[in-house]
């Protein structure tokens, strides 16, 4: 668990490094891209009044944790470290 | 009173953008007028919005082309919400005017390194974004969370690498969520099949709007 937490952080690191080391080469074009002057022109939308026809009303209250309450083992699944989904995934 | 305005955002497709972006416009609908903008060519909100049998909450309208964020803001003034689902590309002129037009940038993240290291180039985004909207907020959100799982766990941990805040409100992965799009409604409006759901939603727009 913890392994795959040091894991998990530390592929983020690299990938974060990785990615600013790719960054340099490309870094001008995709700037420029980015800071590309803004128009203000044209837009497909008409200004139009909001069109709702019906709001939400229902608002369910007691209904919390019943399904996480029906999932079946009280400790950690020692094999879920390595599963992304382990197999009991859908608490509805 | 001016928009508020939330975009829901992601390099990463199949995030959760527009799963995230059309519910909380349910949960936003509650409490003013809401508008949901799809920026997808994808038209994924439009698409879930027409296939129910009952009006969906919050209109949904989908935009193309060049706008910017004062039009935007000007044609849709009459709105209290304002939820923008855009496409998984954070190059796309229209992610760009998004973080430029919006009050609050939510990102979904997944569970799973792959998700983790293509949604890396969000802080810097943002970080662009604030040159011409300094007030912007950021927060990433945890998607398909699944509580037993390690690598869920772990994400807490990975995600504070991105430098940026992680709302404490998570999705988990549900079945009401999926069912959701392919009838047409929000979680808000199943029922007890959505009341989980419904619940996470509304965790999310508290901490979001009490930030
Ligand atoms: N919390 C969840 N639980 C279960 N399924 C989910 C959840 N969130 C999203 N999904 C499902 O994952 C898939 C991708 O979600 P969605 O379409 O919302 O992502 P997206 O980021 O908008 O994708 P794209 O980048 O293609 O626009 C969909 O099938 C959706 O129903
Ligand atoms: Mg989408």
């Amino acid at each position: 668990m913890t392994n795959l937490k040091d894991k998990l952080s530390a592929s983020v690191r690299m990938a974060k490094a990785g990615q600013q080391s790719a960054e340099q080469p490309v870094s001008a074009p995709a700037a420029a891209a980015k800071t590309a002057p803004v128009k203000t022109g044209a837009t497909k939308p008409a200004a139009t009044k909001p069109v709702k026809t019906q709001s939400v009303t229902t608002k369910p209250t007691s209904v919390k944790q019943s399904a996480a309450a029906k999932s079946k083992p009280t400790s950690v699944n020692q094999d879920s470290g390595n599963e992304l989904f382990p197999s009991r995934v859908w608490p509805d | 009173m001016a928009t508020h305005v939330m975009a829901i955002i992601n390099q990463k497709g199949g995030a959760g953008k527009t799963t995230l972006a059309m519910n909380l416009a349910a949960g936003l609908s509650c409490r003013g007028e809401t508008i949901v903008i799809d920026l997808d060519p994808q038209g994924s909100s439009l698409q879930w919005a027409s296939s129910g049998s009952k009006p969906f909450p919050a209109t949904v309208k989908q935009i193309g082309g060049k706008w910017d964020a004062r039009t935007l803001h000007q044609n849709y003034r009459a709105y209290q919400h304002m939820v923008l689902d855009c496409p998984p590309s954070v190059d796309s002129h229209a992610s760009v005017q998004a973080l430029r037009a919006c009050d609050v940038a939510l990102i979904p993240v997944l569970p799973s390194p792959i998700d983790l290291w293509a949604s890396l180039r969000l802080p810097q985004e943002v970080e662009e974004a604030r040159k011409v909207n300094a007030n912007l907020k950021a927060f990433l959100v945890l998607n398909q969370i699944e509580p037993k799982s390690a690598i869920s766990a772990a994400m807490h941990e990975a995600l504070a690498e991105f430098g940026m805040p992680v709302l404490q409100a998570t999705l988990r992965r549900r079945a009401a969520y999926r069912a959701a799009a392919l009838e047409g409604v929000s979680v808000f409006q199943m029922g007890s099949r959505g009341a989980p759901a419904a619940d996470e939603i509304e965790a999310i727009i508290n901490e979001v709007i009490g930030s």
